[in-house]
């Protein structure tokens, strides 16, 4: 190591070491973070960014660290919010050490991130990752020339086996001894030697005047390649005069990154002269299997596939937590509501407690298992690189909506159930194209909605409800490309739009002993997230539902959906169908039980029959719909119905998901005044044509 | 020079200029597509993302950003 480098780790005033973790994608950077912070582990959003934030704390040896696991951004450009909420955060974020991932099975590539972090003042240990491929390959490299060469350690490791973190727990340990800045000499001359005098007296400048932890190497070339956020750093030092001289003299423009990347690339090159050994030499030919994936003529179709497959999976692995979980909800409360009467406590707490929380808390669980299944499945695909290809294959058709290729698999899944959907959105790559995912996904119609359609359609339309079922399709496609225009308008922004430029990476053996850990760390996250929702959602309607003798007059769901009637009816929704509508926001599946307790009279609890735990009898509720509702309010509730939010579960998943309440009620509401929206406009044509 | 887009299949190219916004410049610079630069067109159908190997990485860039990369056939 440079002595002339080495720095005092200015170690945080409280007990913890700050780590900044940085890498590019596919590098391995999560593997190392979920493997160092296990459980241990949250997931935000940066404050005021569209950016998640990821942060954990592990122990080593009595000392605890707080790490930062960075979004995975290829440079340090001011390009997108990742890569600045990554330069900020090192700089301004106490951070003891950068922790820098770097694949050495493609290593010339991978250095560049590092290269575009050179002149950072904030000490750096450089991890090289996949070591395993990298010998596969032939390579083999030399640790202490890079290391003297960069002048900071180099860590070989293998970021899904714990046992290779030693040498980087050692590191760590001796912080405050070895904490190292990169040396950037070599890169600073590349520069000069490349951008000519400008470059030396530009940086001379700023010397002068620019006090912080970026260097002026850093600060120079950054404005060489027309760096708007260093500009504006820089104007709290020099006045816009004279930064307005400097960039002029020093010529800053688009193409300025092109010589810059030219440099940081003979930088790389010279730091791998006599560090690496190469012996084969890959042309990049597509495997067999990657032919049939990227092919126009199959890829799609192997796809639908895999996904499909993929669905029926998870399924399977569902079934145990779902079986048990619907056994104790037939069970339990009602046990438990004797075993509490027993002891005296009134009948209206009994039910609160048994059919309301108990029953929230094992329908959350219930969708815990859906999450699992999926989680499980669809992070195994992403994980061995598969879904890059689906993006690939999709990227098309799918940008059309501004989403990215991938996002096909959620909406495939959501045919089924769109709870799934939503865990499905976890493979996506930014928080933006996840929330815009997921506020697309809510219309796709689940398996339990094609039941209640297809029912009322054949009950009402008899032979036409062909043509309801077509009207609520080409509807749909309109409800999709407004969700696109409204919630990408407000999500998105330009840099985001612009077309795809993704790496396929290598298929590679995922860990599944992580694997599976992650998805039930990540799981039990989602429950304790649902939950709240869950629990808080049932509450209100169970106290909006009941009735102390079960009779529905005596509900205030009852007495609200009398009174409020005539405006309900704007929408062509009586009070009968106004609440199965508000149910239908609950879960799906009910709708044909609320109705016939509704219509026929019956005396059951509302609120048990929306969760399914009360069975209703559903026959003769083709005679009693028929009485009770002419055709243009049929059609307007199957608008409704249809358009509504899918059911409670999946919006507490999207919340889950996006860790946004403030999102989660935008989509939510969203759909809600659409639903009514499309309702009152079907009722009105059903008004004329029928 | 011909835009990369219109690179066949199994060319091997030389990258020689980029003429896009900062952005794309940014972009395509920093996941290892630099000027000079051999690429091996993979894959180049119509429709989708074109597939370029370049240093090691297997990349798919959109049509119309392809389009904005001029290169020289090689091989």
């Amino acid at each position: 190591m440079s002595t002339a480098q080495v720095v005092n780790a200015q170690t945080t005033i409280g007990s913890e070491n700050v780590i900044a973790l940085l890498g590019q994608p596919n590098s391995g950077k999560s593997t190392l973070f979920n493997g160092l912070t296990g459980a241990r582990q949250h997931v935000g959003n940066w404050p005021g960014k569209t950016v998640e934030k990821k942060e954990g704390t592990f122990t080593y040896k009595d000392r605890k660290y707080k790490i930062v696991d960075l979004p995975g951004t290829y440079s340090l450009l001011a390009n997108s919010e990742e890569e600045i909420v990554t330069r900020d955060y090192v700089v301004k974020g106490n951070v003891d050490v950068a922790l820098i991932m770097v694949d050495a099975s493609q290593l010339e590539r991978s250095l560049f991130l590092l290269a575009d972090y050179a002149g950072i003042k904030v000490p750096v240990i450089v991890l090289l990752n996949m070591m395993d491929i990298a010998s596969q390959q032939g390579k083999i490299i030399d640790f202490d020339v890079l290391s003297s060469k960069l002048g900071v350690p180099v860590i070989p490791l293998t970021a899904s086996d714990k046992k290779s973190y030693i040498s980087l727990f050692e590191n760590l340990e001796n912080l405050k001894k070895n904490a190292a800045l990169l040396d950037s000499k070599k890169l600073d001359e590349i520069y000069l030697q490349k951008i000519g005098q400008k470059y030396k007296e530009t940086k001379e400048q700023i010397e002068q005047s620019f006090n912080g932890k970026y260097s002026a190497t850093w600060i120079t070339s950054k404005l060489f390649e027309n760096d708007q956020e260093v500009k504006r750093i820089l104007k709290n030092t020099f006045s816009e005069e004279k930064l307005g001289n400097i960039t002029r003299r020093l010529g800053s423009d688009v193409t300025g990154s092109l010589l810059t990347g030219d440099c940081k690339f003979e930088w790389i090159r010279y730091l791998l002269e006599g560090a690496v050994k190469k012996s084969k030499n890959d042309k990049g030919t597509l495997s067999r299997f990657d032919r049939i994936a990227t092919s126009k003529r199959w890829g799609k179709f192997l796809a639908f596939g895999i996904i499909i497959l993929g669905l029926i999976l998870s399924m399977i692995l569902a079934m145990p937590i779902m079986m048990l979980s619907s056994m104790a909800m037939s069970s339990l409360p009602v046990a438990l509501s004797h075993l509490l009467s027993n002891i005296g406590l009134p009948k209206i707490i009994v039910s609160l407690l048994c059919d309301s929380v108990l029953t929230a808390a094992f329908a959350a669980v219930a969708m815990a298992g859906y999450v699992f299944g999926i989680s499980l499945v669809f992070g195994f695909l992403e994980e061995i690189g598969y879904m890059a290809r689906v993006s690939y294959v999709f990227d098309n058709s799918m940008s059309k909506f501004g989403l990215q290729g991938k996002a096909v698999m959620p909406f495939l899944i959501s045919f089924g159930c769109n709870i799934g959907g939503i865990s499905g959105t976890k493979v996506i790559d930014s928080w933006k194209q996840k929330v815009l995912t997921m506020s697309m996904v809510w219309i796709v119609p689940c398996a339990a909605t094609w039941g209640v359609i297809g029912l009322l359609g054949s009950v009402f339309f008899g032979k036409y409800a062909g043509f309801v079922i077509l009207a609520l399709f080409l509807t749909a496609f309109l409800h999709i490309f407004i969700t696109a225009k409204l919630f990408g308008g407000s999500l998105l922004k330009e840099e985001d739009k612009a077309g795809l430029i993704m790496e396929l990476p290598p298929y590679h053996k995922p860990n599944y002993k992580n694997l599976f850990k992650f998805v039930v760390m990540r799981m039990g996250d989602v429950i304790k997230k649902a939950l709240k929702l869950i629990v808080l959602v049932a509450v209100i309607f169970w106290a909006l539902s009941y009735s102390s003798d079960n009779n529905i007059d005596n509900s205030i769901l009852y007495r609200i959906g009398t009174t409020i009637e005539p405006v309900t009816m704007w929408f062509g929704l009586r009070w009968q169908t106004f609440t199965a509508f508000i149910t239908s926001a609950i879960g799906k599946e009910a709708a044909l039980g609320v109705f016939a307790s509704l219509f026929n009279n019956e005396s059951v609890n509302l609120f048990n029959v929306t969760m399914g735990t009360s069975a209703v009898s559903e026959s003769g509720l083709g005679t009693a719909l028929i009485s009770g509702l002419t055709k243009p309010e049929a059609l307007a509730f199957m608008f409704a119905y249809f358009f509504n939010v899918p059911c409670l579960m999946t919006v507490a998943a999207t919340y889950s998901e996006s860790h946004s309440l403030s999102w989660t009620a935008k989509i939510a509401g969203y759909y809600i005044v659409m639903a009514l929206l499309l309702s009152t406009i079907a009722y009105h044509v059903g008004l004329l044509i029928f | 020079m011909i835009p990369l887009n219109s690179a066949a299949s199994g060319k091997i190219c030389i990258i020689k200029s980029i003429n896009g916004s900062e952005r794309l410049v940014n972009r395509i610079t920093s996941i290892g597509i630099t000027l000079g630069s051999h690429v091996n067109v993979i894959r180049n159908q119509p429709k989708y993302p074109v597939l370029i190997y370049c240093r090691d990485t297997m990349i798919a860039i959109n049509q119309k950003e392809a389009e904005k990369i001029s290169v020289e056939v090689v091989a």
